[in-house]
């Protein structure tokens, strides 16, 4: 057998692959892989349930500390709090003080990193899911248990990572309507001092 | 001699690659997410090679275990495997943290993160595919001409 017949045989091999693949996809149909970024989620800035007042990031001092500011000392001339609460409307991407505010109202936390990280550290009360792992019975479980249309921040490993795209744009597949991703993820938190825990996850 | 090593480096490597192609059909949007992570294909390319590369593997898989257009199923495999290795160099080199995806959800014989293990395994691959393309088809395939019992 000659060495040219056998580098067309290949070729023609690799072409009826192609075409096979094609026929399927042409059966199943496109393969999302980019989220829908038009996700928006807006909070009350004011809502007294939140651990921390706004503004964020900004002032370290203990949630009571504001209050504890006798108010004979505060000027006839500062401006009163207005009637209707603050908002804030929160695009699909995140920041760390977007991400923060969120955990302070009790908001879903997902971290979309595989396990051995996950227990090496994680935001804390963040459930661990990776992309891959939906499919699974542990992670239908979990799936089972997010909240249909609410907010559910999504994190991995920050900088270039795609595991927090990945899993929000499955989740949306799945009708969550609310996946934010907070950019930056665990690093950044971590970095800036906020509440982590160590260890496998309740799930 | 030879039939015998081809034989068993054709179930090997054919099997092998039949199993890799059906368990990446099993979950084609984890594959389309492996090959995204390794950024190397264009975006658009990335649907199309997740949908082509399972089944050209299930092809030549096949075609390696009846023995018929065995040195070209070889040949295919071997520079699969070459492309594959190149790939994942690569994303060592530039410090990509991704997994391989090679047989879908089976971590197989290398779990975790893409490394030097998976090389290793494809280069043992490799070595089998050009064990096959110098054997040849041997007498135990589907295109040897079959031997008429003297009688």
């Amino acid at each position: 057998m000659s060495i040219g017949s056998t580098i067309q045989k290949a070729v023609v091999i690799a072409a009826l692959g192609a075409a096979a693949g094609y026929a399927h996809w042409a059966l199943r149909g496109p393969i999302n892989l980019a989220p829908d970024k038009s996700v928006t989620t807006t909070i009350e800035l004011d809502d007294p349930m939140a651990a921390d007042p706004v503004p964020v990031g900004v002032n370290d001092s203990e949630p009571g500390e504001t209050a504890a500011t006798p108010a004979t000392t505060t000027p006839a001339t500062e401006t009163p709090p207005p009637a209707a609460p603050r908002t804030l409307t929160l695009g699909f991407e995140i920041t760390l003080e977007q991400a923060k505010l969120l955990h302070d109202r009790s908001v879903t936390f997902l971290d979309a990193r595989h396990a051995a990280e996950y227990e090496a550290g994680h935001i804390q009360n963040a459930f661990q899911l990776a992309a891959d792992e939906l499919p699974t019975d542990r992670g239908q479980q979990i799936v089972g248990m997010l909240p249909m249309g609410q907010p559910i921040v999504i994190y991995c490993g920050g900088g270039d990572c795609d595991a927090s795209h990945n899993l929000a744009n499955r989740l949306q597949q799945l009708g969550f309507t609310g996946t934010h991703i907070f950019v930056d993820g665990y690093p950044a938190w971590a970095g800036a001092g906020l509440p982590v825990e160590v260890g496998p996850g309740m799930f | 001699m030879g039939s015998v090593l081809s034989i068993i480096m054709r179930l090997f490597l054919g099997g092998l690659f039949i199993l890799a192609g059906v368990l990446k059909l099993n979950d084609l949007q984890t594959f389309a997410e492996a090959i995204k992570a390794f950024k190397l294909l264009p975006e658009h390319v990335i649907a199309p090679a997740a949908y082509g590369l399972p089944w050209i593997e299930i092809i030549a898989g096949g075609l390696l275990i009846l023995g018929l257009w065995t040195r070209a199923s070889a040949l295919l495999i071997t520079l699969l495997l070459a492309g594959f290795t190149a790939g994942i160099v690569s994303v060592i080199l530039r410090g990509i943290d991704t997994k391989c995806s090679c047989f879908g959800e089976l971590e197989w014989p290398c779990s975790g993160d893409v490394g030097r293990c998976q090389i290793i395994r494809n280069s043992v691959l490799m070595l089998a595919g050009v064990i096959i393309l110098a054997v040849g088809p041997g007498r135990f395939a589907a295109e040897s001409p079959r031997r008429l019992p003297v009688d």
